[in-house]
């Protein structure tokens, strides 16, 4: 590849991901030693270390991604969230049960309940803006603009609509929420773009959520008819505690169903995948992914044996492992001019992830 | 000077140059097609060196980056010039680590010591009509759980002039609203604000109207030294900090919470024998044997002893439900020691036996 040919941006903009299970069990042991030591203060720098390792990883067109976000700004946003968000909260919530008359306290917390779930929608959506706005490539950063109190109350009122509808708008809500944030994503001052036509949707989105929702039904069926049948909802009502042999027994019945649900569930999320990855573009870029239902199967078995046998500390390179597997699936079709793309306007807030944090909405990478 | 091959992205554009580098006295002259930079030697940041190249930036322009393949020669020349510095990387390396120690002590101390201490001064600066509402509301809370018994009113009056007695003796600053409550485990709890509950057990496991008199003077010890709103500061204080903890792993979390516990174990025994000493004046000045409360936790000791079988209740609920005698148990034997130790002969009776037996039947109303 020639500079001038780079300039014009006529290179292969394919996705490569090399991370290896080996470093990222060793980043999973001693962070979580680190974080036993810290009494988990540590969990934010290792986070960010997990990030910066993974977006090394990870090259578009030979050159990797690099995250410049740092330890400390996570954990100063999650102290932020605490006294702003979460104490007035938790605050309001106590002090109407003590101080307020029964019916006045049901109506705080209703309030305070709905308040809390537009605000899940906000904290995605900062932490996303966080995680953008920390990301260079070529020395151009990543951006998400677009105003995270809209999407709150957007994806409050899909919500409502997904529940009312018995989730059966449940994967509409998904991609709609998934156009949002896309068509407001930028990478310097070009835009991203998301398709949500008709004409795009060319996966059978609903047709593989019949299934899952099928297997969700048998999963709950499954499970309290299994409570049922051991008379385990009698001896809650009673108040007493059940006995070791029922509760396993329970145990093992979730884990059989979790195995059937994921066989019911694959098959829509690989769907789902591959739907949202080829409607977002950039430029003459076009994204495709080939992820495949059984390579959804294959991994989240194989990561569930990996976080068994490792007692746990394998949770950061199954994480790893599904995102390499995302990443090589991916296939870019079309070229970008570079040298036209210009710096993002916006260097992105100050401190990371707060509210994600506190309401514990980031789990993971 | 030696002049090393670079890639350089000017942070401006996505575009890629090829460079040349050179190592000058003070700073990285960048010069290619295109693109010229000066990065002053101070201002150069390593920021990856885990790759098959290093990646450099300037804190000047932070995002231009500058990808220097590695190479004996490179490093050398890059080490000469004091732009890569084990020495520098060492540094911010141990600061972190101070940073982490010093915020994980901090943390520390405010589970084992601010907390615990800092609740008492924050429950004594609470107005008390504040805590009254607040023990009401808490009172209805527990009798979701533990029903006020029904048609209590004979007992209730039986019992007034025994309570008036006790709290005239005791002086706890709150109202005193004593409840008969439905709950096979004898045990006699102070919420908040003056709110006394005596369990339908309790009654039963009793044997004598000083031994009720004493419990409950151990009770209004607890309402004097307003114990429960204190509880309340503490808990408060350590469900934030397990906010805190959350999202963290699971084991490290559990440290922390049980050694805030057990602090407040500590803590809680600390406010048990300052109740018993209470009971035992109040009884005194009531004109009662103090050492009725020594007979109390006897019957209550030989409760746990007869059946042996926890009660069964949800785990959650397990702290209302088990008395307070038994949760402190090892320490039991010695305040009845010191109960014992107060005995001297009663001036006065506690009720009539006629009373006693009304008060005894308060939670057998059909
Ligand atoms: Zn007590």
């Amino acid at each position: 590849m020639t500079t001038e040919q780079a300039e014009r941006g006529a290179i292969a903009l394919d996705v490569k991901n090399n991370s290896t299970i080996g470093q990222f069990l060793w980043i999973g042991f001693y962070s979580s030693i680190f974080t036993l030591l810290t009494l988990t203060i540590f969990r934010f720098w290792a986070r960010t270390i997990v990030r910066k390792r993974l977006w090394a990883d990870t090259t578009i067109g030979g050159t990797p991604l690099e995250y410049t976000g740092k330890g400390s700004e996570l954990f100063i946003g999650f102290l932020i969230a605490i006294v702003t968000v979460m104490v007035p909260i938790v605050g309001a919530i106590v002090a109407a049960q003590l101080l307020l008359p029964p019916i006045y306290t049901a109506v705080v917390i209703a309030v305070v309940y709905l308040g809390f779930f537009i605000l899940i929608g906000v904290a995605l959506f900062l932490a996303r803006r966080y995680q953008l706005s920390r990301t260079n490539w070529r020395g151009v950063r990543f951006e998400q603009r677009g105003s995270p109190w809209a999407y709150g109350f957007i994806a409050f009122g899909y919500g409502l609509l997904s529940a009312i509808t018995l989730g059966w708008f449940a994967p509409a809500m998904r991609l709609r929420l998934e156009k949002r944030m896309w068509n407001n994503a930028f990478f310097g001052d070009m835009a991203f773009t998301y398709d949500n036509s008709k004409e795009a949707r060319t996966e059978p989105v609903y047709k593989s959520y019949i299934l899952a929702y099928i297997g969700v039904i048998l999963y709950y069926a499954l499970i309290f008819g299994g409570m049922f049948q051991l008379g385990l909802m009698d001896s809650m009502g009673s108040g007493g505690m059940p006995d070791i042999r029922d509760i396993g027994i329970l145990y093992a019945l979730a884990f059989g169903g979790a195995i059937l649900f994921l066989l019911f569930v694959a098959w829509h999320e690989a769907v789902m995948l591959r739907q949202i990855t080829k409607s977002i573009s950039l430029g003459d870029v076009k994204l495709k992914s080939t992820f495949s239902t059984w390579d959804l199967i294959g991994l989240v078995l194989t990561n569930l044996l990996l976080v068994i046998f490792t007692l746990g500390f394998g949770a950061i390179a199954a994480q790893m492992r599904t995102w390499r597997k995302i990443c090589r699936r991916i296939e870019v079709d079309g070229t970008l001019e570079l040298a036209r793309i210009h710096q993002a306007a916006s260097r992105g807030p100050r401190s990371g992830e707060g509210m994600a944090d506190a309401f514990d909405l980031s789990g993971g990478v | 000077m030696t002049a090393l091959e670079g890639r350089f992205h000017d942070g401006v554009t996505a575009a890629e140059h090829r460079v040349a580098v050179t190592i000058v006295e003070d700073g990285l002259e960048i010069a290619g097609a295109g693109a010229r930079a000066f990065w002053r030697k101070q201002d150069v940041v390593v920021v990856d060196k885990s790759g098959d190249v290093w990646r450099l930036s300037s804190s000047e322009t932070p995002d231009a980056r500058l990808a220097i393949e590695k190479s004996k020669a490179a490093e050398t020349a890059l080490r000469d010039g004091g732009i890569l510095d084990p020495r520098r990387d060492a540094i911010r390396g141990l600061w972190l680590a101070g940073g982490l120690l010093a915020l994980s002590a901090s943390l520390a101390f405010i589970v084992f010591v601010a907390i615990p201490l800092g609740a008492e001064p924050l429950a004594r600066a609470t107005p008390r009509d504040v805590e009254e509402q607040l023990g009401e509301n808490l009172a209805r809370q527990v009798n979701v759980f533990m029903r006020p018994c029904e048609k209590t009113a004979p007992a209730d009056a039986a019992i007034m002039p025994l309570l008036n007695d006790l709290e005239a003796a005791g002086d706890p600053g709150f109202t005193i609203m004593l409840t008969f409550v439905q709950e096979d485990t004898p045990n006699a709890l102070a919420v908040a604000g003056g709110q006394i509950m005596v369990t339908s057990g309790l009654l039963e496991t009793l044997e004598s109207p000083d031994e009720l008199a004493a419990v409950i003077a151990h009770e209004i010890g607890h309402v004097k030294s307003r114990d429960g709103m204190i509880a309340l500061y503490r808990n408060a204080g350590l469900g934030i900090l397990l906010e805190l903890i959350t999202g963290g792993s699971g084991v490290a979390q559990q440290i922390v919470m049980v050694g805030g516990q057990l602090t407040e174990l500590s803590y809680t025994r600390a406010q048990e024998a300052r109740a018993d000493r209470v009971a035992i004046a109040i009884m005194g000045d009531a004109g009662l044997d103090p050492a009725a409360l020594a007979r109390a936790f006897e019957r209550l000791k030989g409760y746990k002893r007869g059946d042996g079988d926890e009660p069964r209740v949800p785990k959650q609920m397990r702290d209302m439900h088990v008395p307070e005698w038994l949760q402190s148990h090892p320490d039991i034997d010695n305040r009845i020691v010191r109960a014992r130790a107060a005995q001297r002969p009663a001036r006065a009776i506690a009720m009539s036996p006629e009373d006693w037996a009304t008060v005894r039947a308060a939670c057998k109303a059909k």
